[in-house]
C-alpha cells in the first residue's frame, strides 16, 4: 500500500526471551524509510534486549535520516548496557559514518 | 552559446518525505547525461542532505538547482522559510545537525543565503578530472558530420538511456539534446490549453523566462501561433515585431527561428521551437531533425499532461475528499479532514483499519505543529500506529508502544492520539486517550454523550507512562464521533459551549450527515481556525448470508 515499503526490506530475528535482535535492511534508508527501521527497533528497545545486531550489507544509500536512527538507537541500548554491532557494512556507508564523524561511535564487524 | 556550465532545475512537489529520493534520481540521471562523474555516493548523499534539510525544516516551495561546470558540480536548494541552517557540531551522542555536518565534509564549499522570502543553501563537489567529463559533450558532437549519425544518437538517447527518466526530466534531457544536435541557443515547448485555445510555454532552455513568466500566445498569432493553426514546420530568417508576438523572444534578441507541431494520434497538443542569436538559415535537413525529435516530445509532452491531470485531481480529492476509507462489514464510516486557514498542511490526521479476529481500529491525533514537519511525524506515527496495532489488541498496549517510539525517536515532538478498537460482531470497544479529546456516542433516538474515560498524557512527553484502556459497550445503531480540537476550540468561546453544540448534532443518523451537520454547525462563524479531523462510525447490523 505504502510506495515507500517496496525501497527497502527489512527482516527481524527476536530470540525467544528477548534478549537479542537481529535486523537485517535491504535498499535505501533516507526520509522515506527511516521510520519503518524505528518501526522495526521496537524490540531493540525493550529492556529485555542485550545485544543488537544491524546487518547492513544489502543498503545501497543511507544519509543523516538512517544515522539518526541508529544513533538513538545506540544511546538507548548505552544507558543500560546494551551492545549494539554493525555487521557488513560496504565501504560506499562506511564513508557516510566517517564523513557525520561517527566511526569511532559505533562497532562494527569486521 | 558554448558556456562553461548547464543548469537545470526543478521543483520538488509531493509528499515530502518522498522528495530526497526524488531529487537523488534526478541529479543522478542529469549528471550521467552529461558524461559527468561525480563519485559514486557523495552528491547523491549531498543532495539528500539538503533537501532533507529543506523538507524538515523548511517551507514551500522547495526547488532543487543544479550547476554542472567543468571542474566542479553545484547543488542549490531554495526553500520559502526565511530561518537560516543552523551549523552544530554534534558528538557521538547527538541525534541532531549531522546532515550540515556531512554537507560540510563532503562539499570543497556550501553555504546560504537568503533569496526571495526564503533562502537558498548550496554546496560545490568537485568533478573527477577524466576523458569522459566534459559538462554536455558538445565536443564530441561537432565530429557527427552527417545527419543518419544524428539520428542514431538521438534514437538511443530518447529509447535507451532516458526511458527511465521522469517526463519532467525527459522534456529538459531533449531540450538540451536539441540545442546541440542543431546547435542553437534556444528551445522551447509550448503546449496547447484547449479550453482557451492558448499556447503555454512548459519547458525551455535559453529561455526559461518564458516558462518563469507563464507566457501565452493565442493559437494562429505570430510564429508558434501560426505552427498550430497549420500543423507544419515554420522557419523565420529574421524576427522582427511582424512575425514574433512573444516579446521574450525579441527581447533575448533571438536572430532566427525554426519551429515544429507536436502531434500526437493526429492532434496538434503544443510546438516545439529552437532559435539562434546569430542569423541562420535552417535547412532541410534541420527542419526533418527537428520534426523528428518534436514527434518524440509529443509523446513525452502528452504523458506529461495526463501525469499533471492525475496528480491535481489527487490533490484535490486529498483536500475536499478524505483518502478512502476501507469497507469494513457491519461498519458505516464518514470522515473529514480540512486544513486551516494559514494553509498547508497540519498535523491532524484519523485512520481506520481492519484488525484480526474480527475488530476494527479507528485511530484520531492530533501533532503539534504545521507544515511539512508535522505532515512527515503524522506519516511515521500513522506507520507505526498500525505497526503496533497488528501485534495487539489492548489500544493502551499500542500507545505505550508509540509512546515509547516517540520518546526515542522524535524527542521534544508532542502529539496526542485517541486509539480504539472495536469488535464489531458484539459492539465491545477499548479506547486509550493520550491527551486526547475524548469521542461522543449517540445512540438512537437519545442526545450524545462524552465517552466517560480518563484522559493519559499525550504522546512524547513523560517516560514510562502507565497507560488505561476504557471499555465501552457501542449498541447497534449508535454512532461514535471521533474529532481534533480544530473543531472543537474557538476564541472567546468556552470548550464546554462549543462541546454542547457538537452533541447536539452528534446523531445516530448516517455518518456521512453527522460530519455535515457537524461542519455546518461549528464552522459557520468563518472565524480562523486550526486544521479540522473528524472520524465518526456507526454501527449497523451484520447481514449474515445463508
Amino acid at each position: 500500500m505504502d510506495a515507500t515499503e517496496g525501497l527497502l526490506r527489512l527482516q527481524r530475528e527476536v530470540s525467544g526471551d528477548g534478549s537479542s535482535v537481529r535486523l537485517r535492511l535491504s535498499g535505501e534508508v533516507d526520509l522515506s524509510t527511516a521510520h519503518l527501521v524505528e518501526d522495526a527497533l521496537l524490540p531493540a528497545l525493550d529492556l529485555r534486549c542485550t545485544r543488537l545486531i544491524m546487518d547492513l550489507a544489502d543498503v545501497g544509500f543511507m544519509d543523516s535520516s538512517g544515522l539518526r536512527v541508529l544513533v538513538v538507537t545506540r544511546n538507548a541500548l548505552d544507558e543500560r548496557g546494551a551492545d549494539m554491532v554493525i555487521v557488513d557494512a560496504n565501504h560506499h556507508l562506511r564513508r557516510v559514518f566517517e564523513l557525520s564523524g561517527l566511526s569511532s561511535a559505533f562497532t562494527f564487524e569486521p | 552559446m558554448h558556456g562553461t556550465s548547464s543548469r537545470f532545475s526543478l521543483s520538488l512537489n509531493g509528499r515530502a518525505s518522498d522528495r530526497p529520493r526524488a531529487a537523488r534520481r534526478w541529479v543522478v540521471a542529469r549528471c550521467t547525461a552529461l558524461h559527468v562523474d561525480a563519485g559514486n555516493v557523495d552528491l547523491p548523499l549531498l543532495v539528500s542532505e539538503l533537501v532533507t534539510n529543506a523538507c524538515v525544516h523548511g517551507a514551500e516551495p522547495i526547488r532543487v538547482h543544479l550547476d554542472v561546470g567543468q571542474a566542479r558540480v553545484r547543488v542549490e536548494v531554495e526553500d520559502g522559510s526565511p530561518v537560516m541552517p543552523e551549523v552544530k557540531r554534534p558528538d557521538g551522542r547527538s541525534t541532531v545537525g549531522r546532515g550540515l555536518l556531512i554537507v560540510e565534509s563532503l562539499s570543497r564549499a556550501w553555504g546560504a543565503e537568503r533569496a526571495g522570502a526564503g533562502k537558498v543553501v548550496w554546496a560545490e563537489v568537485p568533478v573527477r578530472p577524466g576523458s569522459d567529463s566534459t559538462p554536455s559533450g558538445r565536443s564530441r558532437l561537432s565530429d557527427l558530420d552527417t545527419d543518419a549519425d544524428r539520428l542514431r544518437r538521438i534514437q538511443a538517447v530518447t529509447d535507451n538511456a532516458l526511458a527511465h527518466l521522469d517526463v519532467e526530466t525527459l522534456l529538459d534531457e531533449l531540450l538540451l539534446r536539441v540545442t546541440d544536435l542543431l546547435e542553437v541557443d534556444t528551445a522551447v515547448v509550448l503546449l496547447l490549453d484547449e479550453d482557451t485555445n492558448e499556447l503555454a510555454a512548459v519547458a525551455a532552455r535559453g529561455l526559461e523566462e518564458e516558462v518563469r513568466q507563464g507566457v501565452r500566445i493565442p493559437v494562429g498569432e505570430g510564429f508558434a501561433g501560426t505552427i498550430v493553426a497549420r500543423v507544419q514546420p515554420v522557419v523565420i530568417d529574421h524576427v522582427d515585431e511582424t512575425n514574433v508576438v512573444n516579446p521574450i523572444v525579441r527581447e533575448r534578441g533571438i536572430c532566427s527561428l525554426l519551429g515544429a507541431p507536436l502531434v500526437t494520434s493526429g492532434r496538434v497538443i503544443g510546438v516545439l521551437h529552437v532559435g539562434t542569436l546569430t542569423p541562420r538559415r535552417f535547412d532541410r535537413a534541420d527542419i526533418e531533425l527537428l520534426q523528428m525529435v518534436a514527434d518524440r516530445v509529443a509523446l513525452a509532452a502528452d504523458a506529461r499532461r495526463t501525469n499533471v491531470e492525475r496528480a491535481a485531481a489527487a490533490a484535490l480529492q486529498h483536500t475536499l475528499v478524505p483518502a478512502r476509507l476501507p469497507v469494513v462489514p457491519g461498519l458505516e464510516l464518514a470522515a473529514r479532514y480540512l486544513p486551516g486557514d494559514e494553509g498547508g498542511v497540519g498535523g491532524d490526521w484519523y485512520d481506520v483499519f481492519r484488525l484480526p479476529e474480527g475488530h476494527v481500529g479507528l485511530v484520531i491525533g492530533d501533532v503539534v505543529g504545521r507544515g511539512l514537519r508535522a505532515a512527515v511525524v503524522m506519516s511515521r506515527l500513522r506507520s507505526a500506529l498500525r505497526a503496533y496495532a497488528i501485534e495487539t489488541l489492548d489500544p493502551a498496549d499500542v500507545l505505550e508502544r508509540l509512546d515509547r517510539k516517540a520518546q526515542h525517536f522524535e524527542a521534544g515532538q508532542m502529539m496526542t492520539v485517541l486509539y480504539t478498537v472495536l469488535e464489531i460482531a458484539t459492539g465491545r470497544m477499548e479506547l486509550s486517550s493520550a491527551g486526547h479529546l475524548l469521542p461522543m456516542l449517540a445512540l438512537p433516538e437519545a442526545e450524545a454523550v462524552t465517552v466517560d474515560a480518563q484522559v493519559d498524557p499525550p504522546l512524547g512527553v513523560l517516560t514510562r507512562v502507565k497507560r488505561q484502556r476504557v471499555a465501552v459497550d457501542v449498541p447497534s445503531g449508535a454512532s461514535l464521533c471521533l474529532f481534533t480540537d480544530g473543531l472543537v476550540e474557538r476564541r472567546n468561546v468556552t470548550l464546554d459551549e462549543t462541546l454542547a453544540r457538537l452533541r447536539k448534532v452528534v446523531t445516530a443518523s448516517h455518518p456521512e450527515v453527522v460530519c455535515r451537520s457537524a461542519l455546518a454547525a461549528l464552522l459557520d462563524d468563518h472565524a480562523s481556525r486550526d486544521d479540522v479531523a473528524m472520524l465518526v462510525a456507526r454501527r449497523v447490523p451484520l447481514l449474515v448470508s445463508e
